[in-house]
């Protein structure tokens, strides 16, 4: 019993974990660009969704509504006239200078939410916050199965726009070979401001489900970009049902380990068993060799 | 005449340097200013800052010409390795006095080994024994360590237990860095001493997003004790999600840090009901000391809310070397840590005496002996001193079992 209710933790986390992941990927599988400000970008909606339930009563369930397409601006600004132009000058394919800068974005905006919002921990105390029900003697908590759900039901939805969509294979197009997606017509520089746009929105749903019961701190992202850059390479490099996977996988071994060992323990045999993966198999679980 | 010249322009470039030089002290405040523990920085500084202008508007140190004091910040991050970057470039480029910090014992402990080595005074605040137990000759702790922090708890726990009934077996959930591993396996030893089963001492990372597995475990040993060592974020999440995996001791305690903090309050609500917590200062000290209520009051005033058990430590480091600069005349190293070592306060009244004790006092290892700490308990929202019984605030009725377990 309580290997399955460690593995139920495990999984519900490992949601969230799942949702950075995605964002995450979107820009890496597209740009080939490992965007440092994921994080920050989460921190960024989460204080949005604090501010619209402080300011205007907004229940955090209903702030994608203004997050995820004010979060997709965001990250459209930041690509179009701070990340492009780096890109554009830089002839190498994954650019180092391009990661740094992103590094020194998320630098730049956690001490600008600082600066703005004080340390204060923010919390939003919602009707569903701490609510459980049990289920075969398990307890689930209410907020983080919602998480799990907005998780599955966004990553459907990505999938759908990546398969179905002109936009969405361009952009993957895009990823695969940016020369000849340019030979196609494709406008690759708007599809790198899409790219970037949507893997910022998606902080938006990550927020909304996150901060009913989790807290609000300008520090708050680093820990789960830490374990978003593990899932990514886990899951395969720009495979976005890796993410899935890798998030919840990395969940799952966090829950389950910490039940037999120390829970700082459990975050050694997470990194030891990447370090493994990364030896054996470099793609990741679902990832795909490319030249 | 060119020669002339240019020694009328060195004279007029070094005389306002030299002038400078001489009216200020610099001291170096070593603090996570960004990171997951920026809000303890951000108290940290607003108490400083108070208690520096009020240095400085009172005519600054008056043995050495009215010398003004300056803060210069170094921010950690809450990493020992930036901490140790830092207190370096505090020391060689900004030619601090003396050094305080670094609030987290794990960062603070490889910090003042660079202010030994650089032969800086260096006033601890981090409760970690061994901060203090290395034969260094710069490095001073005015308040208690994580020995005597544990001991109170206990102590304090186990003497309102007997009244109440008993506890027989606890677990302990401590912050993976040194002051939650040394002072949960201290909280141990003495609990087992009392002749309480403890089950585990577990250590988990402070900015975890989620520990069901640890409420998991936990809860399958049906403790009667629970006590948790941690930061903010963590205290938050230990004590929503003892709520959500049913984990339901007779007592819930803390070793300080987190749960003493306003925002935990706030964060909390009726889960912080009837929380016990060791600490090294509270608001509620003002009751027996009228400065100490007013210095206090002022501060809520500005700020918006009380000092805590570690911007009142800051605090006390800073009244320190002021006190030591006064008798030093000079902000000279060696001469600074001589006047440091030879303090001796029992004034009540004495501004070093934000953490009251029978004396402000350095013993060889650099530690005070005659620091002591308290167990509050979280009632109404507020902290209410309930052990040891000699400070104990006599309107107080101890609430017993933990009222969320009921």
């Amino acid at each position: 019993m309580t290997f399955l209710q460690g593995a139920v933790g495990g999984l519900l986390i490992g949601g969230i974990y799942a949702l950075v992941a995605l964002g995450l990927n979107i820009v890496f599988g597209t740009m080939r660009v490992i965007n440092f400000a994921q994080g920050t970008l989460l921190m960024a909606g989460m204080f949005g969704v604090y501010w619209l339930w402080a300011l205007l009563g907004v229940h955090p369930y209903l702030s994608p509504l203004v997050t995820v397409p004010g979060l997709f601006g965001l990250g459209w600004l930041i690509q179009r006239f701070c990340v492009g132009p780096l890109v554009a000058r830089e002839r190498a394919r994954e650019p180092m200078s391009v990661l740094l800068l992103t590094l020194g974005l998320a630098l730049v905006l956690e001490n600008l939410a600082l600066l703005l919002f004080a340390a204060d921990f923010k919390t939003v105390p919602t009707d569903i916050g701490r609510r459980t029900f049990k289920a075969a003697g398990l307890i689930v908590s209410v907020p983080r199965l919602i998480g799990l759900a907005a998780m599955l039901v966004t990553g459907a939805g990505l999938w759908l726009f990546f398969t179905r969509t002109d936009l969405g294979r361009a952009v993957r197009a895009t990823g695969q070979d940016r020369q000849a997606a340019r030979l196609m017509g494709i406008d690759d520089r708007r599809i790198y401001n899409v790219a970037f746009g949507l893997g910022a929105a998606l902080m938006g749903v990550a927020a909304a489900v996150l901060v009913p019961f989790f807290y609000v701190h300008p520090a708050v992202g680093t820990s789960f970009l830490l374990k978003a850059f593990v899932i990514v390479v886990l899951g395969g490099l720009g495979s976005m049902p890796g993410a899935v996977v890798g998030g919840l996988l990395v969940g799952l071994i966090e829950g389950v380990v910490a039940l037999y060992l120390q829970a700082a323990a459990a975050q050694i045999v997470l990194f030891g068993l990447f370090v493994a993966l990364v030896f054996v198999r470099p793609t990741g679980l679902l990832g795909v060799e490319r030249q | 005449m060119r020669k002339l010249l240019l020694a009328i322009v060195a004279a007029l470039v070094a005389t306002p340097l030299a002038a400078l030089a001489a009216d200020e002290v610099r001291i170096g405040v070593v603090s996570p200013m960004t990171g997951p523990n920026a809000k303890f920085g951000a108290m940290q500084k607003n108490a400083l800052t108070m208690a520096v202008e009020d240095v400085n508007q009172a005519g600054g140190i008056k043995s050495m010409g009215g010398a003004k004091l300056r803060l210069v910040f170094g921010d950690t991050r809450g990493e020992a390795d930036i901490g140790v970057t830092e207190t370096e470039r505090l020391i060689t480029k900004e030619k601090v006095h003396a050094l305080i910090g670094a609030f987290q014992s794990g960062v603070g402990f490889p910090s003042s080994a660079v202010a030994e080595r650089y032969q800086v005074p260096w006033l601890t605040f981090g409760t970690f024994d061994k901060i203090t137990q290395r034969g260094f000759k710069y490095v001073f702790r005015a308040h208690a360590n994580d020995t005597i922090k544990a001991r109170t708890l206990i102590d304090g726990l186990t003497g309102i237990a007997r009244r109440a009934g008993g506890v027989k077996s606890a677990v302990i959930f401590s912050e993976n860095t040194d002051w939650g591993k040394s002072v949960g396996d201290k909280q141990k030893n003495f609990l087992e001493g009392a002749g309480v089963k403890v089950h585990f001492v577990e250590h988990y990372p402070y900015a975890a997003p989620d520990l069901t597995s640890l409420m998991v475990k936990a809860k399958a040993l049906k403790p009667e004790l629970v006590i948790a060592n941690s930061y903010l974020g963590d205290a938050l999440l230990i004590t929503r999600q003892m709520d959500e995996q049913e984990v339901r001791p007779v007592v819930y305690a803390a070793g300080g840090g987190g749960h003493v903090q306003p925002d935990f309050l706030k964060g909390t609500g009726k889960l912080a009901e009837g929380i016990f917590a060791a600490t090294m200062w509270d608001a509620a000290v003002g009751k027996a000391v009228p400065w100490i209520k007013a210095e206090n009051d002022r501060h809520v005033a500005r700020f918006g809310t009380s000092m805590t058990e570690d911007s009142a430590g800051y605090y006390q480091g800073f009244q320190i070397i002021v006190d030591a600069l006064e008798r030093a005349k000079t902000s000279e190293a060696k001469a600074l840590r001589d006047a440091i070592a030879a303090t001796s306060i029992t004034d009540i009244n004495h501004k070093a005496m934000l953490l009251p004790y029978k004396q402000v006092k350095f013993d060889e290892t650099g530690q005070n002996p005659f620091a002591t700490a308290m167990v509050v308990q979280i009632q109404e929202g507020k902290f209410r001193i309930v052990a040891p019984e000699h400070v104990a605030e006599p309107d107080v009725k101890v609430m017993w079992p933990y009222p969320a377990s009921r």
